[in-house]
Order: structure tokens, then sequence, then C-alpha cells
């Protein structure tokens, strides 16, 4: 019975949300048990099954996110999350454009995704213990792609350089929210008074920094430097290095499909692994050619799928790393274009570097 | 000084403006604070505003992300619409060209040559505005000149092609019938906005009337269901009910059944207007007099007729103001489906503001929609101005007396 | 004129017995009413306010129910079965104190409204006999006016052309001339008068003692929801067998 279901393609959407949705965690989690008898070959995954069926991947973005998501005058969509669900299209399905982008709201993006609605969600999802459990929200979160935090903006004129330059200055924050408090926390530690000036809303709060009514203003890094750009002279502000809070924003699927999860994760894992071997959507074909003529190469013959099961293993074509390559460029690639050096937000790399340069970006091994 | 000689507008700027000292005072404040307004409005409008967030969005406000190659349906709808509304007008108007006619005529080619060319379109996509408008005014023209010469059925049938040309329109927006199927995800901007409120306006009027007499009737299980339905929906805020239905009808209606989001946004929002709709109804019914059914019923008519022909008639008479604000209020709350990540014209206002090449533009993002939506409601409320009038042939109130 | 011919021999067309009625709030409206209207007969009911003489006749159509006793009209008897109740309202025309125009609709359309839609009748028929209705009552000229542009008098006239173009069999009139001016009571009461001469069965709820006194077969005095007495005119105006008939010809008089 249930390696029959196993058998059975899930060729569209629909047929996930079929069965009563509270036993389908139960029921999908009983198939693939029955599954595990099935050796390592072959799709174990439904929701992998469903997307080949319909030839599509749904993924859920925010949609109004500078440098993460949005719309292009033409209808496309571009930005950081948006790479990542082109990426995973072009690795499972061959094809970065066979993607049906969900704008979802963040108190819906989770129904979202344990209903059925959406493959994957790529919508700056801060990855926390309470999201990830199975008594939670029971998400699977891929590796983070962007190590955001709440930051501190200043004036350059200004001369601050660090947060302990701020003692004694007004600082401007939008009252009631998270960053209030981590702020608060944070300069009692380091024993800096300062003088907040609390906001109703995010706007408000802006606007009194650049009418210098404060010489700082603190929110996520990310949306900082969205805001800087937006500045009358952006030039003329600047980030201090220091990081108030962790916000490991990751993409997730659900808990119930771990094959699908995996996927998910090694194709990520592939992004960042080729920026640490200098594989870019430039050169990708030229190192393929290279790891077909040198059999010596043994390592990037199984990263790009010449030699070895890898994509196998995973349900995935042998060359999955090369498909999301050639569609989105690397993980280097990504955020520079997206939110770094290429694009209007100019975000340094800072923890999102590779774990070589210091940042925490960090592949583990391909083998 | 000589009053008399003076010329008649000055006299009567003078009476209305300059009475008194005081009168003089206020004027003069106010017209200061006009000018520095209007002013800096304009300039702000003219020199600062860089209208190039619009000009290279006009086809994501316009349709969303409804796909490049298929919007020659959308052209063709524009079309239909417009010869419509020119056949409609000219036979409702006949020969004569009122002032407010002429007035809306020269609006109309101000607009087909201003707006197209601020938006900087292709010449190509100009000049079929152009067309557009052409063919409308040439039909207003021609149906007003030669509509009386149409046989007597035709021309009693005529609003019927208003709703024919609406399933036409959502087959054209939507594909099927040989036509490719264009999914309600990628239905965006003005034309989700449109769909959405013009959907749940026309199926929630007959709902709720329904609740209305539902609400009104002497079977208890009718009366109070329709008791706890509006009170229901009346007691919660559209935004919850949007968000339940998106979250839960994925969750409760097997595969099949569970419509697209653009969809559960629609039926929410017809739901939703029902029940205020079935108020304005019930007050509308509320003001029909007992007798009127009593006299009905007497002469023999069973309720439904007795409804239909004697009590409703009079009663929507009476709601339709109450019941036109409610659909305009409901246009205007569709912005809220960009809170369930729908590209309304909010939503594509959102993410065009999101995309760092135009970070920072949210004036003249705004700017538009608040121009846009006020053009929308405009419409709406001189639709049902003209609807008041010619259902109302004669002095109801008198009767009463 | 005298009072048409007794037909005290005709057919039944109303036969009411023990008719009690309680309103939802407990009020017993009706006491054990009785009544027998034959055919051709008209039949004046008077009494004081809240004597519940209104609300007699409009158990006659049901547009009051009733809980004991029983009524058959034409034949039929009054039942909850709503078949039953449109059969019955077919053949009972009733014209009320307000007259209850429907006023989106023009004059003939008033009239053809229900001959059109219950008996399914052709349009262009009824709309002749309308229009001889409509000059049978002396308001052909209004035909395509609305209720609001006449007079009450007129629009009360209407109201009684409305009721004879479904043809009933009988007549109901719910004080009919109250809500009129004081001038247009004549007018109203002529064309009832000429009715009554054509013979149709009319039951009238009045005031109006020279119309009783001129066109009733009978008077019918009611008081505290029963029937107290029961004569021909000329007998109930000058001699008044019951002492609540005494009282009430005094308050009017």
């Amino acid at each position: 019975m249930l390696l029959a279901n196993c058998a059975e393609p899930w060729n569209s959407a629909m047929a996930w949300r079929r069965p009563l949705a509270a036993t389908l965690p139960l029921l999908t989690a009983l198939a693939l048990v029955g599954c595990a008898s099935d050796g390592g070959s072959g799709i174990q995954s439904q929701r992998l099954s469903a997307i080949s069926g319909r030839g599509k991947l749904i993924c859920g973005v925010d949609g109004r996110l500078p440098g993460f998501s949005f719309v292009n005058p033409d209808g496309s969509y571009s930005g950081l999350d948006v790479d990542i669900c082109k990426a995973t299209a072009a690795a499972v399905l061959g094809d970065a454009k066979q993607v049906d982008f969900r704008d979802l709201n963040s108190t819906e993006r989770f129904a979202a995704l344990a209903s059925g609605e959406i493959d994957l969600l790529s919508r700056n999802t801060t990855a926390t213990l309470s999201r990830d459990a199975p008594g939670g929200n029971a998400l699977s979160f891929a590796p983070t792609v962007f190590y955001d935090g709440q930051g501190v903006m200043t004036p350059k004129a200004s001369g601050i350089k660090t947060l302990k330059d701020l003692a004694g200055k007004p600082i401007c924050v939008e009252s009631g929210t998270t960053t209030e408090l981590n702020l608060a926390d944070r300069m009692r530690e380091i024993k800096a008074p300062y003088t907040p000036l609390r906001f109703q809303t995010g706007d408000q709060t802006y606007a009194a920094y650049l009418q210098g009514r404060c010489v700082a203003v603190t929110s996520d890094r990310s949306q900082l430097a969205g805001k800087r750009t937006s500045f009358p002279d952006p030039a003329a502000h600047t980030l201090l290095p220091e990081v108030l809070s962790k916000e490991p924003l990751s993409p997730a699927t659900v808990n119930a499909d771990p094959a699908w999860a995996d996927a998910v994760r090694w194709i990520i894992h592939g992004l960042m692994q080729a920026e640490e071997l200098g594989i870019t959507q430039a050169n990708v074909d030229a190192k393929v050619a290279e790891a077909k003529a040198n059999t010596n190469l043994a390592d990037l013959r199984r990263f790009l799928g010449v030699e070895g099961d890898f994509g196998k293993q995973l349900g995935l074509p042998a060359n999955f790393v090369v498909l999301a390559l050639k569609a989105v460029g690397n993980y280097g690639e990504i955020f520079e274009r997206n939110v770094g050096a290429g694009s209007m937000l100019k975000l340094e790399r800072g923890l999102n570097r590779q774990w070589n340069q210091g940042g925490l970006i960090y592949a583990p091994p391909f083998r | 000084m000589d009053r008399t000689g003076l010329p008649a507008l000055a006299q009567r700027l003078r009476r209305e403006l300059f009475a008194s000292r005081t009168d003089g005072l206020i004027t003069l404040v106010l017209l200061g604070a006009l000018v520095a307004l209007g002013g800096g409005f304009l300039r702000w409008a003219l020199v600062q505003a860089q209208w190039a967030v619009v000009q290279a969005n006009s086809t994501l406000f316009a349709v969303g992300r409804y796909p490049l190659d298929q919007q020659w349906r959308l052209w063709l709808l524009t079309t239909l619409l417009a010869a419509a509304t020119g056949l409609s007008w000219g036979l409702l108007r006949g020969r004569s060209w009122p002032r407010n006619d002429t007035i809306a005529a020269v609006l109309l080619v101000a607009l087909a040559v201003a707006a197209p060319l601020f938006l900087q379109l292709t010449l190509a996509i100009q000049a079929r505005w152009w067309w557009i408008t052409a063919l409308l005014l040439a039909l207003r023209w021609g149906a007003g000149r030669w509509g009386d010469r149409l046989p007597a059925a035709w021309r009693r049938l005529w609003p019927l092609l208003w709703p024919l040309l609406y399933l036409v329109g959502m087959v054209l927006i939507s594909g099927g019938l040989g036509l490719m199927p264009v999914r309600p995800s990628d239905w965006g901007g003005l034309l989700l906005t449109l769909v959405q409120s013009s959907f749940a306006i026309l199926l929630c009027f007959p709902l709720g009337v329904a609740l209305a007499l539902g609400r009104r009737s002497e079977l208890p299980l009718l009366r109070w269901g329709s008791v706890i339905y509006i009170e229901f929906i009346r007691g919660a805020p559209l935004i919850t009910l949007l968000f339940l239905g998106q979250n839960i009808l994925g969750f409760l209606l097997p595969g099949g059944l569970a419509p697209d989001r653009v969809w559960r946004a629609a039926w929410v929002l017809t739901f939703f207007a029902a029940a205020y709709v079935a108020e304005a109804v019930r007050s509308g019914l509320a003001a029909v007099p007992r007798g009127q059914m009593e006299a009905a019923r007497a002469l023999g008519l069973p309720v439904p007729q007795a409804l239909i022909h004697v009590v409703l008639p009079q009663a929507l008479r009476v709601a339709l103001p109450a019941t036109v604000g409610q659909f305009i209020t409901l246009l205007q709350d569709t912005t809220l489906l960009s809170l369930i990540g729908l590209l309304d014209l909010l939503g594509v206002a959102r993410t065009v503001m999101a995309n760092p090449a135009f970070l920072g533009k949210n004036a003249e993002v705004y700017l538009l929609l608040a121009v846009l939506f006020w053009c929308c409601c405009a419409a709406l409320g001189l639709g049902s101005r003209a609807l008041e009038t010619r259902l109302n042939p004669n002095p109801l109130s008198a009767a009463r007396a | 004129m005298t009072n048409p011919s007794s037909s005290a021999s005709g057919a039944v067309m109303i036969e009411a017995r023990g008719v009690e009625k309680w309103y939802p709030n407990g009020f017993q409206a009706l006491r054990g009413a009785d009544l027998t209207v034959r055919q051709g007969e008209v039949v004046v009911i008077m009494g004081p306010s809240g004597s519940g003489k209104s609300t007699f006749i409009r158990t006659f159509n049901a547009l009051e129910d009733f809980q004991r006793g029983s009524i058959v009209v034409d034949g039929m008897a009054l039942s909850n079965d709503v078949r039953n109740i449109d059969a019955i309202r077919r053949e009972v025309g009733m014209v009320f104190q307000q007259f209850n125009l429907f006023p989106h609709l023009t004059v003939l359309e008033n009239l053809t409204l229900a001959p059109v839609l219950v008996r399914k009748r052709p349009k262009a028929e009824v709309e002749r006999q309308a229009r001889q209705l409509l000059e049978r009552v002396g308001i052909h000229e209004q035909a395509h006016k609305y209720p609001g542009q006449l007079s009450g008098g007129q629009q009360q006239r209407v109201a009684i052309a409305r009721s004879l173009c479904m043809e009933p069999r009988i007549l109901l009139f719910d004080e009919p001339t109250s809500a009129l001016d004081p001038e247009m009571v004549q007018e109203v009461l002529e064309v009832m008068q000429e009715l009554a001469t054509d013979g149709i069965t009319m039951v009238v709820v009045t005031h109006e003692v020279r119309f009783a006194r001129k066109v009733a077969n009978r008077v019918v005095l009611m008081a505290d929801g029963q029937v107290v007495e029961e004569a021909p005119p000329e007998q109930f105006f000058t001699n008044p067998q019951h002492e609540r008939s005494k009282q009430f010809l005094r308050q009017i008089a």
C-alpha cells in the first residue's frame, strides 16, 4: 500500500492538499517510512514529484522588499530571495524561468507553506527555534542566505565610529519594537547612556534623523541600507560595524518532507561552495570542460556532476549545481548583484563573507 | 466712490468676498493659504517630482504581471468597453448634447492625448488610445443621431449588453474557449482592482437583498441565520476575514475546490459587502409602509411576486444611495488585498517602491493611486446619480402624505 | 335612492362563526365574532375604535390570522394552506383606509399589475378593462399619472378600481373615507354607492351613518371583539336594541 503510494507521482499542487490537512503530516510521514526501504535511489519526495509533475516551482516571497524581492517594470521578479527561488527551479527543473512567485505577508507565510500552497518559502524569514520545532511552526530551514542583524546608521560627518561614541547623544528609534529593546540592552552593557527619541512609525523615525534631531537611527542593517538609498545624499551616511541582534534569514520548507528539504539545502550549499571554488556564472562552462578533461580533479568532477551520483541521491539532476550556477551565478554574485556593491543598497558583505574570509558562509563538504 | 460703476463681476466679488472687514480678512488669509499650498504642490508636481517611476511602470500599474503577449486581449476588451459606453451614452441622450456631455467629451479627448504623452508611451500605443477615444465619441454621436431608428425591441434590450460584455470580459481576461489561460495570480494593478471590485459589487447585491429579506422573514431559522451572518460579518474587520479566507480555505476545502488566492479574496469581499448591503436594503425595506405588502397580498399576489413587483422596487430606490456608498467603500477596500500579497493597485505600488531603481519615490506613486481611485469612485458616484434620477420619474414622497 | 331589496335568500358568501383572535402580545382582539354575509348584500360594520371591526374584516381575506372559530369565504374554509389563501384573496378585494396604491407605478399599472400577474390575462385586454373602470370611477384622464400626483379622493377611487379590476366576488372596505379630507369623502361614497347598486357583495367598516342608512342591507355593531347587534339600518339607527348600540349612536351623533 505505502510503497504504491510512493510510486504514484503527486502531479499537482492541488493533489497535495486533497487529504484532510490535519492528518497530512502523519500520512506523509507514514508514506516516507514506507519508502525508506526503497534504498538510496529514485525520488523519495512527494513535493519534488509534485514540482516535476507540474513543471513549476511555487515560491513564496515578500514581493515588496528592496534588494530581496520586488517586481520589475516588465513584470519579472528580482532580488536575493528571488534568485534563491530561481536557482532552485533551475536545479530541479532545468529552467530558472519556471517559478510561480506568490507574494506573502508575514502572517500568512507559514500557513501557505503548511497547507502546501507553496513549495519553498524564500521570504526574509529569521530561523528560530520555535519556527523550526515540530511543536512550533514545524519548518525545515535551509542554510542562511543572509545574516542580517540590527545595525546603527550615523552621518559620516558626525565622526562617530563605534557604539561607544554615541554616549550621551540622542538616538532615533521606533517605539515598541524589539529594536528599541535591543539598543537599550546593548547600551546598558557598554555603559553608554543615551537619549532615546521615540517615534510611532518608521517614516517618522527616518524623517527625524534626516532633520538632525538625532545623530543615529537603528533598525535591521538591510533595511537601513535600503532607506539610505532614498536619502538626498546616501554617501553621507554610514553603518556602524556593531551588530546588535542575530537575524539569520533562511529559506524554509516543511518538516514533513525531509527529502525535499535536503534538496533545497544542498542546492544552496552548492551556490556557496561554488563561490569558495571560484566557479562563477561566466566560467562555469569552462570549469565543466576542465573537469571533464582532467580525471584527477575528483572533487570538482563530483561537485559539477561529471562523475558520482550526488544529484541522484537528492533526487535531482546530476549537474544540478551547474544548472543553478548558470541561472543566477554563485552566492557571492547573487549577493553583490542584489544587495552588495553592484546594487543600490551597497551593503558590505560583513558576516556574509565566506568562512575563510572571516564570514559565516560555510558549505559542508560535497562528499 | 460710485459703486454702481463697478463691473458686475467686481461687484459680485465685493459682495461675496469682501462684504465686511472680517470677511475681507478671512478671504485674504484663505487666498494666501491656497496660493501657498497650491503653488507648493504645483512646484513639486512639475519640477521636483520624478515621474519616471510612473512612466517606467505604467504597464505594471495598469495590468500587473499580465503576460505581454496576451495583452492584446485587454486592448480588445478596452475597445469593446469604450464602444459599449459610447453606444449606451448615445442611446440615453439622443441627439441632444447637454453642456455636461460636451464637457465630458472635451475631457476625454484631453485625457486621451495628455495621459499617454505624459506616460511617454510609444507612438503606436498612444495612437491606440486616440482610436479608442475616437470610437467612443463616434458611437456616442452615431447612436445619438440614429439610435431612434433601431427597432424598439433592440432599444429595450441594449442594457443587456453590459452583463453580456462582463462575461465576454471575464473570458478575455482569464482565457479559455480557445484562448490561452492567464492565471489570476498574474492579474494585477488597476485590472485586478477592477475585476475584484466589479465581481464583488455584482454578486454582493443579490446576496445582500436576500439577506435583508431573510432578516425580515417570519421563518425563525432564516431570520436568525441572516441576523447572525450579518452581525458576525459587520463585527469583524475586513482584513481579519481576508486573512481567514486566505489561511483557512487552503486547509478546509479539498484541493480542486479551494479557489485561487485571487478568487478567495474576491469571495471574501463579496460576502463582506453583502452584509453591509443587506443593512442598507433593510433600511429601504423598513421605509416601505406595511400597507404596500398588504395591498399586494390582498390583490392575490404571492409573496415572491409582491416582493419583486411592489416592495423591492420601492425599497431599493430608497436604499440606492447607501448601497452605492457601500460599493465605493468596497472599491477602496480592495487596497487591503495588497496586505494579503495580491498585486492590486496598492500591491503594485508597494512592489514598485521596493525596486531599488525607484526607492524613495513614494509621493509620486501614492499621488497616482489617489488620482486613479478618485476617478473610479467618481465614475461610480456619477453612475448612481444617473440611475437615481432614472428610477425616480415620480414624486414618491407625495404618495405617502 | 332606497335600499336595494334585501337578498337574504342569496348564497352565503362569508360565514364567520365564533372567531377569536389574540395578538402576540396577549391582547384578545376578537372574542367570538359571528357574521353571515350573503351574495349581493351590503353589510356595514360600525363600532367604537378598538372594537375589533377592522381586525374582523381583515380575517376574511387572511390579512389577519385567528386562533379559534371558523371562517368560510365563497365556499372555501380559511386555513393555513397558502394556496387556499391565495385562491380566496383572488376572489376578495380590499380597499384600505390609507389607499395603499403602489407609488412607483402609474395609475394604469396599479390596476393591471395583479390581473396580469395573478390571473395571467393578456395585458392589452386588462388595460382596456382598466380604462373602463377608471372611467367608471371618474378618473380616466389620470391613467398615466403617478399616485403621488392625485388627491386623496382620487387615490381612493383608483384603489377601488384596482380592486374591481381583479373581478372579485366580494369587496371589503376598511374605513375607506377616514383618511380623506371632508370635501373628498362624498366622491368616494358615491362610487361605493354605485357599486352597491350593481349588486357586488360588500362589507364596509365605516362611521358614515348616511352611507349606512342609504346603502346597507344590514348594519352590524361590534364592541369588545363581538357582534352585539345586527339589524336593518332603519331599525338600527332609530330603535337600537342593545345598550352598547345606544351608547355608540349617542357618541357619534
